[in-house]
C-alpha cells in the first residue's frame, strides 16, 4: 500500500519532465534492444544452421585427396570399402561439371528448340545421394538412378527441377532422350524441389557417376562424402576412414596428401566464431547499456538536487531516510524497467523482420526477455542507488532551507 | 509532584562549528510547554530562534541538556525515530507554505498520512475533514499554484493538522502574507488553539506574537521570560 502511492508518486514526478525521462530511457532503450536483437538473430540463425546440418542425417566427414599425383580419384571398389567399414551408413560421390546438352529432333512436345543446345551442369552422384543429401524430397516423376544404374554405368539421368521446369514447362520427359555431350541419357525421372543449404541439384542433370566418369569424362572422384550412424562415436569412425586412406594412398603417402574433415568440426568452427562475433556485439550492447546506467544516474542527481526543498519538506512531514531512499530508486528503476520492456519488445520486433528477410525461424525466447527485463532492472538500481542514498542523506534542516 | 510538560527542554546547548570556529547558539535554554497552550517564541534574527525551533521540531539534536516530548526524550534517538517522532507528534507550519507544486491541495494534506501508513480511504477521508476545518474543502483538487498565499498556508495548516499531532510548530507562518491575510492566518490559530491543540510559534513581530497565550522572548541564545525581558530592557534603557 505504502509501496503504491510511492510508486504512483514516481509516475507523477516522471510524467512532470517527460522530455527528459523519455530521453534518458532512450539509453536503456537502445541498450536492450541491440542486446536482443543479436541474441534473438544470432540464436535463430545458429538454429537454422544447425537444423539443416542435422537435417541430412547422421554426422558427415568430407574425404579428399590433397595431392592428386599420388592418386587421382577413388574407384568404385574402393568407395565400396570406405562404405563398408563399420559406423559408416554410406559413402557419397558427388563430380559436377558443365556439359553441352542436346534435346533430341523427334521431341516435338519440349519447350525447347530441337536444334538448339546449351551447356548445363552435370552431377555424377549414386543412389545414396538420394536418401541423403535430397532430404528425401522425393520424385516428382519416375525413379531416381539405382545402385545397379552405379554398377551397371548405365545411360541414365534424373532432372533437377528447375531445369526440367525451363526444359520441359510441366510435362513428364520419362523415357525421352537428352544428349549429353555424345553420349544419349534416357530421362527416367524429374525430382522434387530441393530445400535447405544444397539446392544444387535443382538445376542440374543428375547421372550415376560411374557413367559420369567413363563416357561423360569427368574423372575418378577425388573426394566424397561420408555419412557417419548418429549411433556411432565419431571419431573413431573417422580414424578408420583415415587409416583406409593410408592404406588405398599407398605406403609412401602421409597425412598431408589427403584430408578427413569432420562435419561436427566444421560445425564447431562455425558455431565458435558466430560466438565470438555474437559475443562481441553483445559486449557492446553491454557498453551502451552501462552508458544508459550513467545517463539514468546523470538524471537522478539533477533530479535530487532539483528537488532538494521537497525531500526536506517529505523529511520533516516524517519521511524516514528508506522511505525517501526508495522513491528516488524506484524512479530510476522505473525508468530502467520501462526502456527495458520498449527495448525487448523492438529487439523482438527487429529479430521478427531479419528472419523474414534472412529466412530462419522466428522464435520467442521468454528466458532471454526474461534476462533482458531483469538486466535493465538491475542497471536501475545500480545506477539509481548513489543518487537515491545521496536524497536520503541529506539533512532536512538544509534542505528545507533551501527554497 | 509538578504535572509533566508536553515538551520540556532543561539547558539544552547547541554550538555549530566551522571549521575550528565555534558559534555557540544556544546557551542552556530551559523551556517548556503545556498542553493546550498557545506559546510565541519572540526574538530578532540571530537570536538562535531557528535553531530552537529545529531542536523543537525534531529536526536537529542539542549538543547538551534533555529535550522530552510527552515522557519521550529526545536526546539520543535514530534518525528513523527521530523521522517518526516528526511524523507523529509535530505538525509543521512554515513560512513559506512548503506544499508540493505537482499535487492537490488534498494529496498535499495527505502527505504525512502515507509515512504514517494510514491505509488511502483513511487518508482521503482524514484530509478532507482538515482541509474542511481550514475552510478549503472545495479547493481539495486544486494545484498549490491555484491557490492564494493565504489558502496555502491554510492549506498547510490541514497538513500540519492531519497527523493529530501532539504540537503545532509554526515557523513565522505569516511572514509571506500580508497583514490582513496574516491576522486571518493567526485568527485560524488561536480557534485552534481554543479547541485544544498546542501550539508553538516562532516569529520576529511582536504583534503576531501578541496573538499567543503566553510569550516568551529569545535573544542570544538565552529564553527569558516576558517580565524578566521587560526588566532587561528597561536595565539597558537604563545604562
Amino acid at each position: 500500500m505504502f509501496f503504491l502511492s510511492t510508486i504512483r508518486m514516481s509516475f507523477s514526478n516522471l510524467r512532470a519532465n517527460a522530455m527528459r525521462t523519455f530521453l534518458t530511457m532512450l539509453g536503456v532503450i537502445i541498450g536492450i534492444t541491440s542486446i536482443i536483437a543479436l541474441l534473438a538473430i544470432g540464436q535463430g540463425v545458429t538454429d537454422s544452421v544447425i537444423d539443416q546440418l542435422a537435417g541430412l542425417g547422421g554426422n558427415r566427414a568430407t574425404v579428399s585427396i590433397s595431392d592428386n599425383t599420388v592418386k587421382k580419384g577413388f574407384t568404385e571398389g574402393e568407395l565400396a570399402q570406405f562404405a563398408a567399414l563399420e559406423g559408416v551408413e554410406g559413402v557419397a560421390p558427388i563430380l559436377t561439371s558443365n556439359r553441352v546438352i542436346t534435346l533430341l529432333p523427334e521431341q516435338t512436345n519440349s519447350k525447347f528448340d530441337s536444334a538448339h543446345s546449351s551447356g548445363r551442369r552435370v552431377m555424377g552422384v549414386n543412389d545414396f545421394y538420394f536418401s541423403t543429401y535430397t532430404k528425401n524430397a522425393g520424385m516428382l516423376y519416375g525413379r531416381s538412378i539405382s545402385a545397379d544404374d552405379v554398377h551397371f554405368r548405365t545411360n541414365v539421368c534424373v532432372l533437377g527441377y528447375e531445369l526440367w521446369q525451363k526444359l520441359y514447362g510441366n510435362y513428364s520427359p520419362i523415357g525421352e532422350t537428352i544428349l549429353v555431350q555424345n553420349t544419349p541419357c534416357t530421362i527416367i525421372g524429374v525430382m522434387n524441389q530441393l530445400v535447405g543449404i544444397d539446392v544444387s541439384g535443382n538445376n542440374a542433370i543428375i547421372v550415376p557417376y560411374t557413367t559420369a566418369s567413363q563416357a561423360l569424362e569427368m574423372g575418378l572422384p577425388g573426394s566424397f562424402d561420408v555419412v557417419i550412424g548418429s549411433s556411432r562415436n565419431s571419431d573413431e569412425v573417422i580414424e578408420s576412414i583415415k587409416n583406409l586412406c593410408a592404406k588405398l594412398l599407398g605406403s609412401g603417402s602421409n597425412r598431408e596428401m589427403y584430408s578427413v574433415v569432420n562435419q561436427e568440426e566444421i560445425l564447431d568452427m562455425v558455431l565458435t566464431i558466430t560466438d565470438l562475433v555474437l559475443g562481441m556485439l553483445a559486449g557492446i550492447a553491454v557498453i551502451a547499456l552501462v552508458v544508459g546506467g550513467i545517463g539514468i544516474m546523470n538524471m537522478m542527481l539533477v533530479t535530487v538536487s532539483e528537488r532538494t526543498a521537497e525531500i526536506g519538506l517529505r523529511k520533516a512531514l516524517g519521511a524516514r531516510p528508506g522511505v525517501i531512499l526508495l522513491q528516488f530508486l524506484i524512479e530510476a528503476i522505473i525508468i530502467s524497467l520501462f526502456g527495458g520492456i520498449i527495448g525487448v519488445a523492438l529487439g523482438f520486433g527487429a529479430s521478427y523482420v531479419a528472419s523474414m528477410l534472412i529466412g530462419y525461424t522466428f522464435k520467442f525466447n521468454p528466458l532471454i526477455a526474461m534476462l533482458a527485463l531483469l538486466f535493465s532492472l538491475a542497471v536501475g538500481a545500480i545506477f539509481g542507488l548513489l543518487p537515491a542514498r545521496r536524497a536520503a542523506k541529506m539533512n532536512p534542516i538544509e534542505a528545507l532551507r533551501s527554497s | 509532584m509538578q504535572a509533566t510538560h508536553l515538551l520540556d527542554l532543561q539547558n539544552v546547548t547547541k554550538t555549530y562549528h566551522m571549521g575550528d570556529v565555534e558559534f555557540p547558539v544556544l546557551h542552556g535554554i530551559t523551556f517548556s510547554v503545556d498542553a493546550g497552550e498557545f506559546v510565541s517564541v519572540l526574538g530578532p534574527s540571530g537570536s538562535g530562534k531557528s535553531t530552537l525551533m529545529n531542536i523543537i521540531g525534531c529536526l536537529d539534536v542539542a549538543d547538551d541538556g534533555t529535550y522530552t516530548i510527552g515522557r519521550r526524550a529526545v536526546t539520543g534517538l535514530s534518525e528513523r525515530d527521530m523521522a517518526k517522532l516528526r511524523n507523529r507528534d509535530i505538525g509543521f507550519v512554515f513560512q513559506s507554505f512548503q506544499l508540493l507544486p505537482r499535487i492537490s491541495a488534498l494529496e498535499n494534506v495527505m502527505l504525512p498520512l502515507i509515512y504514517a501508513k494510514v491505509p488511502r480511504k483513511q487518508r482521503i477521508a482524514r484530509a478532507m475533514a482538515e482541509l474542511a476545518r481550514v475552510g478549503l474543502a472545495d479547493k481539495a483538487d486544486n494545484l498549490p499554484r491555484q491557490l492564494s498565499g493565504g489558502q496555502q498556508q491554510r492549506v498547510a495548516i490541514a497538513r500540519a493538522l492531519v497527523t493529530r499531532p501532539r504540537i503545532i510548530l509554526a515557523d513565522e507562518p505569516t511572514g509571506a502574507l500580508d497583514r490582513t491575510t496574516g491576522a486571518q492566518i493567526m485568527d485560524i490559530f488561536r480557534a485552534l488553539n481554543e479547541e485544544g491543540i498546542t501550539i508553538v510559534m516562532i516569529t520576529h513581530d511582536h504583534k503576531v506574537a501578541s496573538y499567543a497565550s503566553r510569550v516568551v522572548h529569545i535573544l542570544d541564545g538565552r529564553i527569558y521570560s516576558a517580565e524578566e525581558y521587560a526588566a532587561l530592557e528597561s536595565a539597558e534603557g537604563g545604562t
